[in-house]
């Protein structure tokens, strides 16, 4: 007589549900190896950026249906939108969420030139995140136009004027690109579609580079520590990792609603054409002087000197040195970048306005 | 942190519930209480200024009377150049309006006003929650994360 078999208690539903799925999705993969420092606020700009572009495609289809796009009709669809509350609700959340999404993308910018996360073998991953910046920068530039008022019709002469100065190469920007389709209507298309599939796609790489030369390590001490330490330091799982970005993405998002009520967006005056009157909004505010000093051409110098700086950055600072203490002209640079972006911006709040564009209208 | 966070979400609360439950209602908006006298006279007295047709700043005048949001103006002195450009006198309407606003005049952009409505209300209530709910999972996972790592 065999001996009795032990009863083994059945797991239960959802660990089932949860393992079937598993077995035919794998995201226990997701649950990777990840150094404890991953998972501090500043490791996690990155994935809340991400988190606030996600919420911001999400209020964007929302909009997406009741705006209209055609210059004779763009200004009163938001005003119908401003008008009913949910609208007026959700295109406040959808202002709101790009400016934190903007706020954490900077953040995490300077978190990663703070401790020289691009250096090698990470320049890949430095490289797409200033492409991502500059899609940031095109996402907020075409989604200030559409609201068609008086600022965003004047943003819109500006980007004729710079189409114009950009010659062969400002084609696509320019209303002369075709007579069919109104360049308006063509702006929107890049800012729910073309900049956003763009943004997809090279924050897709940027993440598969990530994964691929892991979490840059904690940027504390020597080149042979900090090395050493990247060795030893204990690892979670990547999954834990993710529930922090989800919670701080939380926080991003109880922050937007709790403005949205206290401030919601409003909408000004339906513009008109060749006047200028307006500033422009507070994440472009710092070119404003630059413009009254040098013309319209410092609007395209300047964000490209910015670009270019940054982009040659890792091939310039090539020392294996990643504490910051240990980088002090670097990071005297990285300040003063920062304070001369706050003096602009601050000094173009207050500057008397002038016009630039010659030919509005 | 925990702290930090528990004071966020008390802030929050305390600084979102003032404007949101002093409203009056939702009521519906025959029209963008957005578009302020204000907003609308600049627009009139740039039109004067570069120039353009005073049949423009005439509808820009009538919509800065008709507008809700009134603060900030002279209303007299639109009145006075409304009338002006109407009997097609440009520029004793383009120096009324000159005096009625000194220095060169900049129009802001994006025009924020006071929340209002239920619906913005539910906003406030929803973000606070979310602060308390994720400042309870952030706090959650630190403790778990500390047990694995004791382990």
């Amino acid at each position: 007589m065999s001996a009795p078999a032990e009863r083994v208690e059945r797991p239960g539903l959802p660990y089932r549900v949860g393992l079937w799925l598993d077995e035919r999705f794998g995201f226990s993969a997701l649950a990777y190896p990840v150094p404890r420092h991953a998972n501090a606020l500043a490791y996690t700009l990155g994935g809340v950026t991400l988190g606030s572009f996600l919420l911001l495609v999400l209020t964007g289809i929302y909009l997406a249906q009741l705006y209209d796009p055609t210059p004779t009709s763009a200004h009163s669809s938001i005003v119908q939108i401003s008008q009913d509350p949910v609208g007026e609700v959700v295109r406040s959340l959808h202002f709101w969420l790009s400016a934190i999404f903007l706020v954490t993308l900077v953040a995490h910018l300077v978190r990663t030139f703070a401790t020289a996360s691009y250096k090698r073998p990470r320049e890949g991953i430095w490289l797409t995140g200033i492409g991502l910046f500059l899609l940031a920068g095109g996402l907020l530039f075409t989604g200030t136009i559409l609201k068609w008022d008086q600022e965003a019709l004047e943003a819109f002469g500006h980007n004729v004027e710079i189409a114009e100065l950009l010659g062969v190469f400002g084609f696509w920007f320019s209303p002369d690109f075709t007579e069919s389709v109104s360049l308006l209507v063509r702006t929107y298309v890049a800012h729910v579609s073309i900049l956003p599939l763009l943004f997809a796609g090279v924050v897709g790489v940027h993440l598969l580079l990530v994964k691929r030369l892991k979490i840059s390590p904690l940027a504390v001490g020597p080149p042979e520590e900090i090395a050493q330490r990247e060795r030893t330091e204990p690892r979670l799982p990547f999954t834990t990792h993710l529930s922090r970005i989800l919670y701080w993405t939380l926080v991003a998002l109880g922050i937007a609603l709790i403005l949205t009520a206290l401030r919601p967006t409003g909408i000004g005056p339906e513009g008109v054409e060749g006047i200028e009157i307006t500033k422009p909004p507070w994440y472009f505010l710092w070119l404003y002087p630059l413009e009254n000093w040098f013309g319209l051409r410092a609007l395209v110098v300047m964000p490209a000197l910015l670009l270019a700086g940054l982009a040659a950055l890792p091939f310039i600072d090539r020392t294996p040195e990643r504490d910051p203490r240990r980088r002090q002209a670097w990071i005297a640079l990285g300040a003063l970048v920062l304070i001369a972006w706050a003096v602009l911006t601050v000094y173009g709040y207050f500057t008397v306005p002038v016009s630039h564009v010659e030919e509005m209208g | 942190m925990s702290r930090l966070l528990l004071l966020l979400v008390a802030s929050a609360a305390l600084v979102s519930a003032g404007p949101a439950l002093a409203d009056e209602g939702g009521e519906e908006h025959d029209e963008n209480p957005a578009q302020t006298a204000r907003a609308l006279s600049l627009q009139a007295l740039a039109i004067l200024d570069w120039g353009l047709s005073h049949e423009e700043a005439v509808e820009k005048l009538d919509m800065a009377l008709e507008a809700e949001d009134k603060r900030g103006v002279d209303l007299r002195a639109i009145r006075a150049a409304h009338d002006a450009l109407h009997e097609e006198q440009v520029e004793a309407a383009h120096s009324v309006l000159h005096e009625a606003f000194p220095g060169t005049p900049h129009l802001a952009g994006t025009t924020f006003r006071p929340g209002s409505g239920a619906v913005a209300l539910a906003a406030a209530i929803v973000g606070i929650a979310l602060l308390g709910l994720a400042a309870i999972g952030l706090l959650h996972r630190r403790r778990r994360e500390r047990e694995i790592h004791a382990a």
